[in-house]
């Protein structure tokens, strides 16, 4: 695939979060404010975590024939990257550990350098734009009334299935058009 | 203490009431034989980590525990991964990457630095939750499948090819349902019915 396919796919017709279903508590457990600092983190954990899949099933896993251990070697990356020292803010360094971020991790694996790291930028576009708009959403919803039952996290599920039926529009030959 | 479980199984379950521990589970719930296998290797990773992290964390200072507990989880799923790659090679390329993804699931990981309690206790939350999620997402794919594709799909075994499907169903599904804004849809409202049937705590 072109690297513009690979955005157009991961970031609008199959995003991370509204098509592939991947990092959606996080997404629906967003405080208000801060959505663009908080999505943030896991967006730019995305290509790094595609990355370092690339590198370590490259230089580690497939000379040693231990493909099998992929999810055990990511895990250990993201492990690490925990117990990085804070700098005094704690847990700046915990959204790594989040289903999107190791999914890309786990997605990316049989692509070249190069495409990992289109898929990691796409996929952490993707994510962003899912946590910016509906941290928007959320804001709006908080002034509607609902039925008690649906209130709170129940609203907010549907809420996130209309987006996603929105981006059921984002139609690959569509995008190709658009694209020339 | 089996009230414990009894409660964490429906009143408050924790993926209907409090939807944790959704992402490896929203994708694939599209299949009733998904559901059932996704839930029996949260369960068994849920056991696991609870017995061997907590028993890990007694011997380790606190920041260790988050990476620890992945460190275990990783292991036991791919465990689970490997098992049913061998056994079960057309139900585990149904999973794709959602059953790896267990490993970093917010239910496995919640329970870090709640470790150092009794092996009962520890084993016994474990069971619930791990229960209590497939319990709900066994809900979850039971309605999408049956609305989304009109079939119901269990393990094959002998002649019986594991589909079935149902007359009147089958003929017009709501794909919509079988699709991604399905599986949110789905469960909001499903959540909703969860929380309004909850005997007891009707408001707040």
């Amino acid at each position: 695939m072109s690297a513009v396919g690979i955005i157009l796919t991961f970031t609008f017709v199959n995003n991370v979060v509204l098509g592939q279903l991947l990092g959606v508590c996080p997404i629906l457990g967003l405080p208000r404010r801060p959505a663009l600092r908080l999505g943030l983190m896991p967006a730019a954990a995305m290509p790094a975590a595609a990355l370092a899949s690339w590198a370590v099933r490259r230089l580690v896993l497939v000379p040693l024939g231990l493909e099998s251990l992929q999810l055990i070697a990511l895990c250990l990356v993201l492990a690490l990257f925990v117990l990085l020292p804070d700098g005094g803010k704690a847990g700046w360094n915990l959204p790594v550990t989040n289903c999107a971020v190791l999914g890309v991790g786990l997605l990316t694996a049989g692509s070249g350098v190069l495409g990992s790291l289109v898929t990691g930028l796409a996929a952490g576009a993707g994510y962003l734009l899912a946590a910016v708009v509906f941290s928007g959403l959320r804001e709006r919803l908080e002034m509607e009334r609902a039925p008690r039952a649906l209130h709170g996290l129940p609203l907010y599920l549907v809420t996130a299935g209309l987006m996603s039926m929105a981006f059921l529009a984002f139609d690959r030959v569509l995008l190709a058009r658009l694209a020339g | 203490m089996s009230g414990d479980f009894s409660r964490s199984l429906w009143r408050e379950n924790p993926f209907l009431i409090y939807l944790v521990g959704l992402c490896p589970a929203l994708a694939v719930s599209t299949r009733l034989v998904n559901a059932l296998l996704l839930g029996a290797a949260m369960l068994f990773a849920l056991l696991g980590t609870g017995i061997v992290g907590g028993a890990l964390e007694r011997f380790l200072p606190p920041r260790w525990h988050l990476p620890v507990r992945l460190l275990v989880a990783s292991a036991l799923v791919t465990a689970c991964d490997r098992f049913l790659s061998v056994f079960a090679p057309a139900l585990h390329a149904g999973l794709g990457i959602y059953l790896p993804l267990l490993a970093v699931n917010c239910l496995l990981l919640g329970s870090a630095g709640r470790g150092g309690r009794p092996f009962g206790e520890t084993a016994l939350e474990a069971l619930g939750m791990g229960a209590a999620f497939t319990v709900g997402l066994t809900l979850l794919a039971l309605l999408r499948e049956l609305l989304g594709a009109g079939t119901i799909t269990l393990f094959p075994m002998g002649s019986f090819r594991g589909v079935l499907r149902i007359p009147g169903l089958a003929g017009q599904p709501a794909r919509l349902l079988a699709a991604a804004p399905g599986a949110l849809l789905a469960l909001g409202y499903l959540s909703a019915l969860g929380r309004w049937a909850r005997p007891g705590r009707k408001g707040s």
